[in-house]
């Protein structure tokens, strides 16, 4: 089990975080989305997507394109080729881990 | 954070499909046009087309503006569409048109609106295309079976209350309506509420 915890430890921080994961797993379904449907979808303030957007784009996870439309700033957001990658694999590590832990448990039980 | 994960990848894949008050107008243009035709109003008659061509650029209108008003209330999202899709639609569309045909052509004694049939496949077709979710069309499906057999009562009463094409733009229209009104319900419930900027 110790293992398993120790798996679960090294998962990407950077990723695994609720928000993040949520902003990456939207994405990764799409070309590309605006600031202002992650905001719906995340439920965060302003400041709050502002700050993991950053976060991810330093990490060379997203793409940012700012530009105004009518007036108005629009900002786009899409993955990197790494970021698809990185959110592929992480969501590979994580059926990996729940297969392992459903196995350890049923040899328990 | 109140989504969960599976959540955000349905809405993110079927963004575009939820935008129910898009679909409204065209129902509720249909469901005019039906009532219209049923109760004999003079505008609606063949070969009288100048009230639903004043209505169709406001329907056009309308679904711009409901199309509008989701990319700026909610935000936009671009998703290449697939082959398999298109594939979809223009299989849909021709086999929509070849029932329609074979219901005008040769089935005009049989007391079922075959052409309805079309519109019932599509419905039960959706849930399966939104991974298992919106399974209220489902119950459209059923609606639409049951306004399907109405011209059964001819027979029954022999009245012609329920022929012509008034019954397929009526119940198609409310199909529009009903669904695209549940559509628009399930996204803005999806969608988790923003929180409130900490003092």
């Amino acid at each position: 089990m110790s293992n398993l915890a120790n798996e679960l430890a090294e998962l990407d921080k950077l990723i695994h975080e609720p928000a993040r994961l949520v902003i990456l797993t939207a994405l990764s379904a799409v070309d590309s989305a605006d600031f202002l449907f992650l905001q719906n979808l995340t439920g965060l303030t302003a400041g709050n997507l502002s700050g993991h957007l950053t976060r991810l784009e330093e990490a060379n996870l997203i793409n940012v394109r700012k530009e105004i439309v009518g007036k108005r700033p629009k900002t786009t957001l899409s993955l990197t080729q790494t970021g698809r990658k990185a959110i592929d694999q992480h969501w590979q590590r994580l059926n990996e881990l729940r297969t392992k832990t459903q196995a350890s448990a049923s040899q328990q039980s | 954070m109140s989504t969960d994960l599976q959540t955000a990848r349905f809405v993110a894949r079927h963004y575009h499909a939820l935008q129910g008050l898009v679909l409204v107008p065209v129902g509720a243009f249909l469901v005019l046009f039906g009532l219209g035709t049923w109760l004999g109003w003079e505008n609606f008659q063949q070969g009288n087309c100048t009230l639903p061509s004043i209505i169709l650029p406001v329907v056009i209108l309308l679904t711009i503006a409901a199309a509008r008003y989701y990319r700026q209330r909610f935000g936009e999202v671009h998703r290449a569409t697939t082959p398999k899709e298109i594939w979809a639609a223009i299989i849909g569309i021709i086999g929509w048109f070849v029932l329609a045909m074979v219901d005008m052509t040769f089935l005009q004694n049989i007391p079922f609106s075959f052409t309805m049939l079309g519109m019932v496949t599509f419905c039960c077709m959706i849930p399966f295309a939104s991974e298992g979710k919106r399974r209220y069309y489902f119950g459209l499906a059923f609606l639409l079976v049951c306004f399907a057999f109405l011209p059964a009562f001819n027979i029954v009463n022999k009245m012609d209350l329920f022929s012509g094409q008034w019954l397929g733009n009526l119940a198609i229209g409310l199909a529009l309506v009903i669904g695209g009104l549940l559509d628009h319900w399930m996204l803005t419930r999806l969608f988790a509420p923003v929180q409130e900027a900490e003092a």
